[in-house]
């Protein structure tokens, strides 16, 4: 069995990559495909647990995870093709409507 | 071997994440995606989920995936790198934050896992595996999550196509 650190430690560290890369690129798909590393790692974390503890309720919330996760890309995906249809960008600093 | 097959796969997946900041083309970002999540479909096997290793593969890798590759495809998007990419001062302290909060996620990780054991063991396993065990408990005790899981998907199907259609 693999130690519980190292996965937990692995799954820290991707989502440690997700955040930067939310913080650091400007592309919005490629923010929305951080997003999706960071649901990634918070699922390793899940399975891991389960894993060690011989639950099932940890897969099943890995299951709604993935559920939420494809609900959110499809969403996400379509606001970027709408945004960039009407103002051509594809860049989170050009995207400011809601500023005040 | 289980935690050397461990390591490789661990690699792979820390090398795709780099991978996606680092891409200066948008594919390409997302092809360092596709590398982990199929190398941590790979670590869900070593931990004994074959359910999720399966949907893993096949909503993330599959699904998900296709969408983004869809959509930048779609989107045309070439001329990526302007000066707003440089790395500034802001963007400094965002990853030495982001690496302050990697060190707190693992120092509670040296007192050990604590919490009440599930009734997922060895010999239940052995009399009707995983998947079927899994699918039992999310049709009974987890069915009201499940039905609002499939009434969030429509939500999200009916929102992607009003979001993307030009005219209603």
């Amino acid at each position: 069995m693999i130690p519980f650190e190292y996965s937990m430690g692995l799954s820290a560290v991707l989502f440690g990559l997700g955040v930067v890369g939310v913080l650091v690129r400007r592309n919005v798909i490629v923010l929305l495909m951080c997003v999706e590393l960071m649901l990634n790692a918070v699922n390793l974390a899940f399975v891991t647990v389960a894993d060690h503890l011989n639950s099932v309720e940890g897969l099943l919330y890995v299951f709604f995870v993935m559920t939420v996760a494809a609900a959110e890309a499809a969403v996400g995906l379509a606001i970027v093709v709408s945004l960039y249809r009407a103002r051509r960008a594809v860049h989170a600093d050009e995207i400011s409507l809601l500023k005040g | 071997m289980t935690l050397a097959i461990f390591f490789v796969f661990a690699a792979f997946a820390v090398l795709g994440g780099v991978g996606v900041l680092l891409a200066r083309n948008p594919i390409h970002s997302a092809l360092s995606l596709v590398g982990t999540m199929v190398s941590l479909a790979g670590i869900y096997l070593l931990h004994h989920a074959e359910f999720i290793f399966a949907i893993q593969l096949m909503v993330y890798a599959g699904a998900i995936m296709t969408l983004i590759v869809f959509v930048i495809m779609l989107l045309d998007v070439r001329h990526e790198e302007t000066e707003s990419e440089r790395l500034g001062f802001g963007k400094v302290i965002g990853m030495v934050l982001a690496g302050l909060m990697v060190v707190v996620l693992l120092v509670p990780l040296g007192a050990g896992l604590t919490g009440k054991a599930g009734g997922m063991t060895e010999e239940v396993l052995a009399r009707v595996g995983g998947v079927e065990f899994l699918s039992e408990k999310l049709f009974t005790t987890y069915l009201l999550p499940f039905e609002i899981a499939s009434v969030l998907l429509l939500v999200g199907l009916v929102g992607a196509v009003a979001l993307a259609k030009k005219r209603l």
